[in-house]
């Protein structure tokens, strides 16, 4: 398949600098606005779900907006479902617009992977089968959502509990396809990248090193879960404990590599006390500060 | 207008009176955002929390076993029931 | 090979409690059956919605008790999924739904209570807009009030009830007195469910009063509004209705 060879580096747009710092943001949760806005405590920036602002008024439009005065924002969408085989839902995309333009993000992303079938919309991140077809869609859509935004996204990698029959390319190989075809950027989330790993038998480290650092917008970073299926362990991407020492691992790895970037805390279930989250970043940025200057590879733990 | 209606109009006329007379307008202030949220922390109920969300789910849907045919909550403070008329 | 269109299908339908046939040859079982990894796909939806509903609908959650309710959410979410990715607007038919499972006509309060909860949660989303100011209804000419017609707050929601939802729902919040009962008894209540400002806030309206806002809310001259409370209520005074709703903000704009 000639279209499918990855050519990311000669096509994509490189990632404009610096829209968010290059530091450690967390996940903003109802529960934290009040003390975030007192305390004001020193993090990077914020990120939140599109989806949960995408109401016409009311106290959490007022919360975010009063939070965007003190930090650098980032929307990430779970609902768009760019891999649908159907047309993208016109109204959602008016809905994004109207969010973007009111909280001026640095980075409005999404993922990859598909969440609508037959207009039915189910809470759920979907693997795509990597095939031709499905890189045109998700393609095409990536092209319409940044159309309609008139700006880059990024492209998140999602983690999977399946894979497809009739696949014909890896999942890295994939998203670089989509980057040459679309021009959007890449929000490289490390948890989900073991998490599949893990479930599907690859190696994290190959894929991290896959995917060029001049394409990442942005890094994820969350907590996963074990589940005992047929006495075989699944890993759950359920953004619910801390992170993991080995995702902790393949981050200095990556950061290594690609200097420091914007790099989130997800924590989505069973959220902790905020200082918890702002413990999380604190790592992430000292992973950065030891590991991220190129030059001193050397001062890194581990 | 009808006779009727003119007829009823002082009572409506006074009954507005009164009220403007009574009113005072609530102000919009930080501590009501405040009590709003500091009850969030504590639990649910008075104020929302996210609904979408990027994780999956490690709890488990038991399909077969999943009927559980008696609600079992607080509904045992909720006692009589003579139906009155709305 | 699926295309992805029929793919997709297939696979909403087995996320949703559905047959795997179509779908299961597609998948790369990798040590276990397709079914099941499948069937983690299945959890996220189920699991996930059905929390969601309880995030939108705690004090039903409360009344039932979790096992329960997750027993009638997760049957509502096969019913009724969603059709958008903003799911604060997810799960509006859950009080008319209720009303029609067997399992809970022991208590019929709980369909009303449920049509509460939704109206709090509309309210809390809708649009944000300037109450009305007493000062600026002082200015209107008094020969005139019979000819008001008002826009109501848009964040304004009318329920009524044959039980005291109310005081259900008060019973039911964090740090409520866990003796506190309720009796059915006290009977009916109307009520309408306001967030002129931050806070979502009840306000318990007469039977006339509740007509006249309705009324009100349908774009009806006041006193036509008023007749019609009167018209249901003989001594309907509609002062502490005006009071109350004035006070709390319930009217947006007016016009003669
Ligand atoms: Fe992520």
């Amino acid at each position: 398949m000639d279209q499918m060879a990855p050519t990311a580096q000669s096509l994509a747009s490189p990632i404009p600098s610096s829209p968010l710092p290059n530091r450690a943001g967390i996940g903003l949760k109802a529960q934290h606005y009040q003390e975030i806005l007192d305390t004001q405590p020193n993090i990077g920036w914020l990120e939140v779900h599109s989806e949960n602002y995408m109401c016409t008024g009311g106290p959490t439009l007022k919360w975010l907006t009063a939070l965007r005065e003190r930090y650098p924002v980032s929307l990430h969408g779970v609902g768009m479902s760019l891999g649908s085989a159907g047309p993208l839902d016109q109204a959602h995309i008016k809905r994004l617009v109207d969010l973007d333009r009111r909280i001026e993000p640095g980075w409005v992303s999404e993922h990859l992977s598909w969440s609508i079938a037959d207009g039915v919309y189910l809470n759920d991140l979907i693997a795509l089968p990597y095939t031709a077809e499905s890189l045109d869609v998700f393609s095409a859509h990536v092209r319409e959502m940044q159309d309609a935004l008139n700006r880059q996204v990024l492209i998140e990698n999602p983690s999977s509990y399946l894979r497809y029959e009739h696949s014909v390319i890896s999942e890295p190989e994939f998203l670089l396809n989509v980057v040459s075809q679309s021009g959007c950027g890449v929000l490289l989330d490390v948890n989900n990248v073991y998490v599949s790993a893990h479930n599907h038998g690859f190696d994290p480290v190959a894929y991290l090193d896959q995917i060029p650092a001049h394409l990442i917008g942005e890094i994820h970073m969350a907590g996963h879960s074990q589940t005992v299926i047929d006495g075989r362990t699944i890993r759950i991407d359920d953004h619910g404990s801390p992170i993991c020492g080995e995702v902790w691992a393949l981050y200095e790895h990556l950061i290594k590599r690609t200097g420091p970037k914007p790099t989130l805390i997800e924590w989505d279930t069973n959220i902790p006390a905020l200082d918890v989250l702002l413990g999380e970043a604190a790592k992430a940025d000292a992973i950065m500060t030891l590991c991220g200057q190129r030059e001193t590879h050397r001062a890194c733990i581990g | 207008m009808s006779v009727k209606s003119l007829a009823k109009a002082p009572l409506l006329a006074a009954a507005m009176t009164v009220a403007l007379s009574a009113a005072a307008m609530q102000d919009v202030s930080a501590a009501d955002m405040e009590k709003c949220y500091g009850i969030a922390k504590a639990g649910h109920n008075d104020c929302k929390t996210e609904t979408s969300s990027c994780a999956g789910t490690a709890k488990m849907d038991h399909e077969a076993s999943a009927f559980v045919a008696v609600p079992v909550g607080t509904c045992a403070k909720i006692a009589g029931g003579t139906l009155k008329p709305m | 090979m699926l295309a992805l269109a029929e793919l997709q299908s297939s696979f909403g339908e087995a996320s949703l409690g559905g047959d795997t046939i179509t779908l299961a040859p597609a998948i790369i079982g990798d040590g276990l059956q397709a079914e099941q990894r499948l069937s983690i796909h299945r959890n996220n939806t189920t699991v996930l919605l059905c929390e969601v509903l309880g995030t939108t609908y705690p004090v039903v959650k409360k009344l039932v008790g979790e096992a329960f309710f997750d027993s009638v959410a997760r049957a509502y979410v096969r019913a009724h999924p969603p059709r958008s990715p903003c799911l604060f607007e997810y799960g509006g038919h859950f009080g008319d739904y209720l009303a029609n499972v067997p399992a809970v006509a022991e208590l019929p309060y709980l369909s009303d209570v449920a049509k509460l909860e939704w109206a709090w949660n509309e309210s809390f989303y809708a649009v944000d807009a300037e109450p009305l100011s007493a000062s600026a209804l002082a200015k209107i000419d008094p020969e005139t009030y019979g000819d008001l017609i008002f826009t109501l707050h848009p964040s304004l929601r009318l329920v009524a009830s044959a039980y005291p939802i109310k005081e259900i729902w008060d019973v039911n919040q964090c740090g409520a007195d866990p003796d506190a009962r309720v009796d059915l008894n006290e009977g009916a209540q109307r009520l309408a469910v306001l967030r002129a400002q931050t806070s979502v806030t009840f306000i318990e309206l007469s039977r006339g009063g509740f007509e006249m806002t309705a009324q009100l809310s349908a774009g009806k001259r006041l006193e036509d509004a008023f007749l019609s409370g009167q018209r249901l209520m003989a001594d309907f005074d509609p002062t502490a209705t005006l009071s109350v709703l004035i006070r709390a903000g319930a009217f947006h704009t007016f016009f003669i």
